[in-house]
């Protein structure tokens, strides 16, 4: 698979297609060259999702309307 | 009639109490009197009415939850079961829940809710949505300072930190808390993007968690447009927040670790389908390569220079009868032509001449004289013998 598109997929896709691309392997039937561009294709997505799961850093954001201002304060002033 | 000891007659009235379904799981309502805190903890007192009373113990753990100490006269609720204190041959209301009057009626209101939502279908196991198997934005309603969502970003961060935490802050606790929280949730319904929403409140006890008994909570619940995961920390009932989440679990850690994929395990499944790409492949490569060498082994009994060396063979081994053909013929005629040489030594003048004969020719023609008649007197004659010649005249010769 081309990295760049690899760089377009999210963790769970690129867990899902490694997946098929293992099953797909496994269901044998191919030609040596289908083989080795999937096998390739496996390592790069299994490396791409461990290193996404390595490197990710929670984002949190908080919702800020009048209403949670409020509720802020009252938590603040208790 | 038999005689009993005094042992066999309490522990049989203790079995009849505690096998009594009624008297295992009970609320009473009375005045409490005689309130002891011993220094193992533990608590006696009495509840009584205006017509009976009946002793009570609270072990020091559930004791140790008491947010108040009951004074005397003070109208409170107990919830525990009866049995039988053999020692001291009396029965004993084990308490493990104490609350002050009046709780007990919002006890009765909460028990009448529930029953309305349940009859409304709220609580309905086919009412449950799946959480999502891999989120990628998770609304959590909690307080924004407590210990909860301390716990829930740790446990989120830890496991899977590839999503964004939407946090919708409430007041989880006092009057305020019910609508407070209500808002909460129906502010992430109004977010887009929200896979899953955790509502969860630390630790607390049953007046802690009152807010989650609350009608507006359930409603809010019931109507999330994501599924709603509750993590509120209780020890006992579960809330109606619990009963009309799509999955209620025991605290806030709990719930972020079922709102997320455990990355452990996720890390563990990538590294064990690297392992098998692996394995796959080689034996793939194991497999094609002896396809091929079964194919080379056909093609080579195919191969021309292995059947141009049978020719050659074949070739070789006719050579060899033909030589062996013309040897045997070359060799007849040396045979023969020896046979010949023989012959014609033997007739060599030569050997004659040796023997002692001469030979006689005509001087002048040179022709070889055989008979008398060939000569005449006079005539020159060269005669030959083994070692010369000479030449003679004929003086005479008579006739045959």
């Amino acid at each position: 698979m081309d990295s760049k598109l690899l760089e377009t997929l999210s963790f769970e896709e690129g867990y899902d297609r490694l997946e098929q691309v293992i099953q797909q392997l496994e269901s044998g039937d191919l030609s040596l060259e289908q083989s080795v561009a999937l096998y390739e294709e496996g390592v790069q997505l299994a490396e791409y999702c461990g290193h996404k799961l390595d490197d990710a850093e929670l984002r949190v954001n908080q919702l800020l309307n009048a209403a949670a201002e409020t509720v802020l304060r009252i938590e603040d002033a208790n | 009639m038999q005689v009993r000891t005094v042992s066999e007659v309490t522990a049989h009235i203790k079995d009849i109490l505690d096998g009594d379904p009624e008297l295992g799981d009970l609320w009473i309502a009375g005045e409490v009197s005689n309130f002891k805190r011993a220094t193992s903890g533990h608590c006696y007192f009495t509840l009584q009415d205006a017509q009976a009373e009946i002793r009570c113990v609270m072990w020091r753990q559930q004791a140790m939850r008491l947010s108040w100490e009951p004074e005397q006269g003070d109208h409170v609720e107990a919830h525990g079961s009866v049995s039988v204190y053999e020692r001291g041959g009396a029965y004993q209301f084990y308490v493990d829940e104490l609350a002050r009057g009046g709780v007990g009626l919002r006890w009765l209101q909460l028990l009448q809710l529930k029953a309305r939502l349940e009859a409304e279908g709220l609580f309905a196991p086919e009412r449950k949505r799946p959480i999502p198997a891999w989120p990628r934005r998770i609304g959590v309603v909690t307080s924004p300072t407590g210990a909860a969502v301390r716990d829930i970003l740790r446990v989120i961060g830890t496991r899977y930190p590839l999503v964004e935490v939407v946090l919708s802050p409430a007041i989880v606790q006092g009057s305020e808390a019910p609508a407070s929280i209500a808002a909460a949730i129906r502010r992430l319904s109004a977010e887009p993007g929200i896979d899953t929403v955790i509502v969860a409140r630390g630790g607390g006890s049953v007046e802690d968690l009152w807010a989650f008994n609350d009608e507006a909570v359930a409603r809010a619940i019931a109507d999330s447009t994501a599924p709603v995961i509750s993590g509120v920390g209780h020890e006992t009932d579960l809330t109606i927040a619990d009963l009309v989440a799509d999955l209620h679990t025991a605290t806030p850690s709990t719930a972020a670790a079922a709102a997320v994929p455990d990355g452990a395990m996720l890390r563990a499944n990538l590294a064990a389908m690297e392992a098998r790409l692996a394995q796959v492949m080689s034996a793939q490569l194991a497999a094609k390569r002896q396809n091929l060498a079964q194919l080379e082994r056909v093609l080579r009994r195919f191969d021309p220079r292995r059947q141009l060396a049978e020719y050659r063979q074949l070739l070789d081994e006719r050579l060899q009868r033909a030589t062996r053909v013309v040897q045997r013929g070359l060799a007849l005629r040396r045979a023969r032509l020896d046979g010949a040489t023989a012959r014609l030594t033997a007739l060599d003048p030569q050997r004659v001449l040796d023997r002692g004969y001469a030979i006689v020719q005509d001087a002048a023609t040179g022709a070889r004289v055989r008979s008398v008649e060939q000569v005449r007197p006079q005539q020159e004659l060269d005669v030959h013998v083994s070692d010369g010649h000479m030449r003679t005249i004929v003086v005479d010769h008579t006739g045959p």
